[in-house]
């Protein structure tokens, strides 16, 4: 027996073609309304065909793509947009038409297997359950294009200097609200520390207001970047963030702030199954090196629309949610989740701040900035050390 | 069943003596282990066997080889490279 399951949804694009999309999957194949009126046809016949489906030809277009491969800000929707890239359409028999629906999961013959799938992914090999969306990343550049993950997360973001963020929507509203942010916040003479700083670009926006400031990273590749390019009041440190004792060498009670910014998902969800990751030790350790009613600053992706697909027309743009509170492609943690981590760490929450595009970037690419002007892509925590 | 290429049966078998030793008395035993389910290896380290089988033996995988039931035990990652690496 074949579904469709009711996990796809079908989108209107140009020239009477229909997309059909599995919003769970992240899979979609594009037909002409003879493909559609096939599935439905197998749908409701199955496995007997009419004669003439069986005989007739029903041009697919093939848009299936990881679009996150050049980086995390680029449309999350893993489907090649625009039509211009489609290509001649293939002209498949009925057979074929179907074999490519059931390997996009836009038709299921074995609904229990199906399901199992969504079971958690076991190792990077793993193809028999959906991975989420850092062992997609990982399965990607490691197997695919055999590329180091490290090297892809300072590519996505940086300049290749490495001197400034990429005009993204990284550089579109994360450096454009810090820049304000930490002019606002932070005053000459402030001790700041910047956990999980990696190249330390942040670690040096905030130097030049004039705070103190030390970046500590466990990656030597990011802390060595970050030397080169310091500022004269920021200097940088290799400390094995998260490990019990490695943050010893940072008195008590000497910062006035600490920031830490797209770090903390990571305790939530590990990137892979062998990082060390232990929230009580990194909390700990914040509480501990904060004066007393010190500020803790925690920017992380946003709890719900964090790769999130990009849908609708531009200036309407919807999305759809299809997991919250138990996520298997998701990677970032629930509200409740966050706040009662801050909460039990010891922290008090002063501000909270839902971050979207500077407007200057509409000209640049206006479906990003359409979409996270109304989805926020990060939020801001502004907390306090409770005694 | 496919046949394994001597060189390979021992680069597969070196490179798992140097990081995770093999369980198993007789190489029957050890060739039978699924490396990956046992947890041997890391996700980083499997890169690295890739890329060193790759590189040794002028083969590429295709994600369908790495992602074979063949794939994750020792003798079926040995087949598999035998066979890519048939003339």
């Amino acid at each position: 027996m074949s579904r469709i399951p009711g996990d796809v949804i079908v989108l209107p694009e140009p020239a009477g073609r229909w997309r059909l999309h599995n919003v769970f999957t992240r899979t979609s194949l594009v037909l002409d309304v003879s493909g559609l009126r096939l599935a439905r046809a197998v749908e409701a016949d199955s496995p007997n065909l009419d004669a003439s489906l069986a005989a007739a030809t029903f041009p697919v277009w093939e848009v299936q793509c990881f679009s996150n491969e050049n980086g995390l800000m680029a449309d999350p929707s893993n489907f090649l947009r625009d039509p211009q890239q489609w290509g001649e359409p293939e002209l498949l028999d009925a057979e074929e038409l179907l074999r490519r629906l059931r390997r996009r999961w836009l038709l299921v013959d074995d609904e229990a297997g199906y399901r199992a799938r969504f079971a958690p992914r076991r190792d990077v090999l793993d193809h028999e359950h959906f991975p989420n969306f850092h062992q997609e990343l990982g399965t990607h550049l490691m197997l695919k294009l055999r590329r180091d993950p490290e090297a892809w997360w300072i590519d996505q973001k940086f300049t290749q200097d490495m001197r400034d963020v990429r005009e993204n929507l990284y550089g579109a509203i994360q450096h454009s609200f810090l820049k304000r942010y930490f002019a606002e916040r932070l005053s000459p003479g402030q001790e700041v520390v910047d956990v999980g700083c990696g190249p330390g670009f942040y670690t040096n926006l905030m130097a030049r207001t004039g705070a103190k400031v030390l970046g500590v990273d466990p990656s030597i590749s990011f802390i060595e970047v970050a030397r080169r390019h310091a500022e004269p009041a920021a200097r940088f440190e290799l400390l094995k963030v998260s490990e019990a004792g490695a943050m010893d060498e940072i008195p008590t009670a000497s910062a006035d702030v600490v920031f830490m910014s797209d770090a903390l998902l990571f305790y939530f969800v590990p990137a892979t199954s062998e990082q060390v990751a232990d929230l009580d030790v990194l909390l700990g350790d914040i509480h501990r090196i904060l004066k007393p009613e010190g500020r803790f600053i925690s920017m992380e992706p946003h709890y719900i629309f964090w790769l999130r697909p990009w849908l609708g027309d531009v200036d309407r743009p919807f999305t759809v949610l299809s997991e919250y509170l138990h996520k298997t492609f998701g990677v970032t943690p629930s509200i409740s989740e966050l706040i009662r981590a801050y909460a039990s760490g010891g922290f008090a929450v002063l501000d909270m701040r839902e971050l979207t595009p500077d407007p200057a970037f509409e000209s640049l690419d206006a479906r990003a900035y359409r979409f996270a002007s109304q989805f926020p892509l990060w939020q801001l925590f502004e907390l306090m050390r409770l005694p | 069943m496919t046949t394994m290429d001597r060189e390979v049966k021992q680069a597969v078998l070196d490179f798992f003596a140097e990081r995770a030793p093999l369980p198993g008395e007789s190489e029957g035993e050890q060739l039978a282990v699924a490396y990956l389910d046992a947890g041997l290896i890391s996700s980083m380290a499997i890169v690295e066997l890739v890329v060193t089988l790759e590189d040794r033996f002028g083969v590429r995988f295709e994600p369908e080889d790495m992602q074979s039931e063949d794939f994750r035990t020792v003798g079926g990652l040995i087949e598999v490279v035998s066979r890519l690496r048939a003339p």
